[in-house]
Order: C-alpha cells, then sequence, then structure tokens
C-alpha cells in the first residue's frame, strides 16, 4: 500500500505536468515503468508486446492527464490504463495465450535473463518437480478466462489489494473476489494432481 | 487452506523476467520520441491561433487605417446618439396617436382653450383674476387637511 507522503508526491508531480512540465511527467515514468512492465509482462506474455503497451500507456496518460481528478492515486489511475490497453491488446490479438514455459526465446540472449525464485528446497528432485509445477501453473494462470486472470495477476504477482484492484477493474469489490475464488479454484482443478505429488495436501 | 497457500506460493514465485539495459533504453527512447512527438504537436496547434489574432491587430493599427477606425467611430457614436434622442420621450408628451377619440376631443378642447387663454393674456388680460381662479383650483380640499 503506498505510503501516504508518496500519494502526496505523486499528486504534486501531477500537478506540475499539468501546467506543461514534462519533467514533472518523466519522473513519473521512471518511478512506476519497472513495476509496471512487470504488470503488462505478465498478462501479455512477451518483452516486446509489454514494452508497446506500456509505451502506449504511458502516452495515454500524458495526453489524459488533465482528466485526472485526483480522487484516486495516480497509480491506481495508471494501472487502469495499462490493464484496459493488455485486455484490449488480448482481445485484438484473439489468440491463444502464450504459455511461457522455457525461457523466451529472443535474438539477445541478455533479454532472457531470468531471476530465479528462491529454491527452498534442498533437494534436487523436488526443486525440479518444483520446477515443472511451477511451469504448469503458468499454464493453467494462461488457461484461466481474461477477467480471473487479471484479477489473479493483480492480486497475487502483482501484490494488489481487493479495493485497489476493484478501483483499477472499475468494479466493486464483491466482484473483484468473486472472479479471484473462480481463479483460484479453476487453478485448483488444475493443479491438484501436481500438488498431490508434492504433498501439498 | 494449506493447498491454496502452496498454489499460491508457487505461482508467486514465478520467474519474473528481467528486461536488459538495451531494452530499457528502446523503451525510454521510444517513449521520448513519441512525447515528444505529441509536444510539438500540442505547440504547433496554439500557433495558428495566436497568429490570427496577431494578424487582426496588426491589421487595425495599420498607420493607413487609424484615420478611417477613429471616423467610423465617430459617425457610430453620433448616429446612436441621435437615435436615442429621437427616440426620447420627456415626460407629459403624449402621442396623439395614442389617445382613444374621446380622449382625443377632450384634449383639443383643453388646448383650444389655453390658446385662447393665452391671447387673452397677450391683449392684457385680467391676469390677477386668472391666477386666483388657478390657485382656486389648485387649493386643497380643507376637510381633507
Amino acid at each position: 500500500m503506498m505510503q501516504g507522503q508518496e500519494l502526496e508526491l505523486d499528486l504534486q508531480l501531477v500537478r506540475r505536468v499539468k501546467t506543461g512540465e514534462r519533467a514533472a511527467f518523466d519522473s513519473l515514468v521512471d518511478k512506476y515503468k519497472e513495476k509496471t512492465f512487470a504488470l503488462a509482462f505478465n498478462m501479455l506474455g512477451n518483452y516486446e508486446d509489454a514494452k508497446d503497451i506500456l509505451q502506449e500507456a504511458f502516452v495515454r496518460a500524458y495526453v489524459n492527464i488533465k482528466n485526472f481528478r485526483e480522487d484516486s492515486s495516480f497509480y491506481t489511475w495508471f494501472y487502469k490504463i495499462l490493464v484496459n490497453l493488455c485486455r484490449d491488446f488480448l482481445r485484438r490479438k484473439s489468440a491463444q495465450r502464450k504459455v511461457f514455459v522455457e525461457p523466451l526465446k529472443t535474438q539477445d540472449d541478455e533479454e532472457a535473463k531470468m531471476i530465479e525464485a528462491a529454491d527452498r528446497s534442498p533437494n534436487p528432485s523436488e526443486a525440479a518437480l518444483d520446477k515443472e509445477i511451477q511451469a504448469m501453473a503458468e499454464e493453467a494462470i494462461n488457461l484461466l478466462s481474461e477477467k480471473q486472470r487479471t484479477v489473479f495477476i493483480l492480486r497475487h504477482i502483482q501484490g494488489m489489494k481487493i479495493d485497489e484492484i476493484a478501483k483499477v477493474l472499475n468494479c466493486n469489490e464483491s466482484t473483484v473476489k468473486v472472479h479471484l475464488f473462480r481463479a483460484v479454484r479453476n487453478l485448483q482443478k488444475s493443479l491438484l494432481p501436481y500438488l498431490s505429488i508434492r504433498g501439498g495436501i | 487452506m494449506s493447498t491454496y497457500k502452496k498454489l499460491i506460493d508457487l505461482v508467486s514465485r514465478r520467474k519474473v523476467p528481467k528486461p536488459s539495459e538495451e531494452l530499457w533504453q528502446r523503451f525510454d527512447k521510444e517513449l521520448m520520441q513519441k512525447l515528444d512527438a505529441i509536444d510539438a504537436e500540442r505547440h504547433s496547434e496554439r500557433v495558428p491561433f495566436i497568429e490570427r489574432i496577431k494578424e487582426v491587430f496588426g491589421l487595425l493599427l495599420k498607420p493607413g487605417l487609424k484615420p478611417v477606425l477613429v471616423t467610423a467611430s465617430l459617425l457610430i457614436i453620433i448616429i446612436g446618439m441621435s437615435l436615442y434622442f429621437t427616440n426620447y420621450r420627456s415626460e407629459g408628451l403624449v402621442s396623439v396617436a395614442a389617445l382613444s377619440n374621446e380622449e382625443a376631443v377632450e384634449e383639443f378642447i383643453m388646448v383650444d382653450g389655453l390658446i385662447a387663454e393665452m391671447d387673452a393674456l397677450e391683449r392684457g388680460a385680467d391676469i390677477n383674476g386668472i391666477f386666483n381662479e388657478l390657485e382656486l383650483f389648485y387649493e386643497p380640499d380643507p376637510s381633507l387637511i
């Protein structure tokens, strides 16, 4: 959750942007680009699409900053723009969601650097199993409905609170909870066999 | 619940991609270009409007045009004042056309009487008698005091 001071700083920057100060908007970009890139990547599944959509989101925010009413935080407002663009993009493509089970194949190998999650298991075979389950989890997430997937990513990957997600998606908190519940239930159905092997039940 | 937690834990520990410096440089460069284009477009929208205003003022301030403007302004003022005073009606002036037939007849009788009075005054009629009559006419009714 954003601290009050941080929110106030953002609002000050927004007000400066409204007066035409471009440098203030550049500061907002630098502040949020990494975090929001992760969201775009999680929703779209590849670097280039995430880069393009994130740029588009920043452009839209810059063009429409005068319409920002300051009744929510800047980052909530910006997340809304970004999530809507990602969803529109996915609908336009209307292709099967990409499944990234292995590292992304790009011309530049350096682009495919991954930060490995901490491997909590001292046992190599368990670690391998974990990785396989994780890959299956990725696939299962990709197979969720658009709303369930969005809510799940925002909640459990981006770490947003329910009320924040409700503001981003422009719906009430009950709706968010319903989508989240269904997402988890569907993931459980898909992953139950693997979780059983891992000994999670 | 433990299954739920394990599931969430597994998914949350997913690999987090780290874009390279090269990707970020491209991102920054392309974004700056797009934002610069927006700034340039906004600036170009303002310029024609301001230029048009300047053009109009420039025309008005041309040396040859000044006497024409002054003359035109004075004419407008004079015409306006004339129209105003032409339409002005002082208190007591009544349009005859607005009177009904009976009112018009009464008005003519009164005016005729006034003219006769004036003639009498000019011929040296008893002006004091006329004034006494007027005083009686205008004397307030004692019963009303």
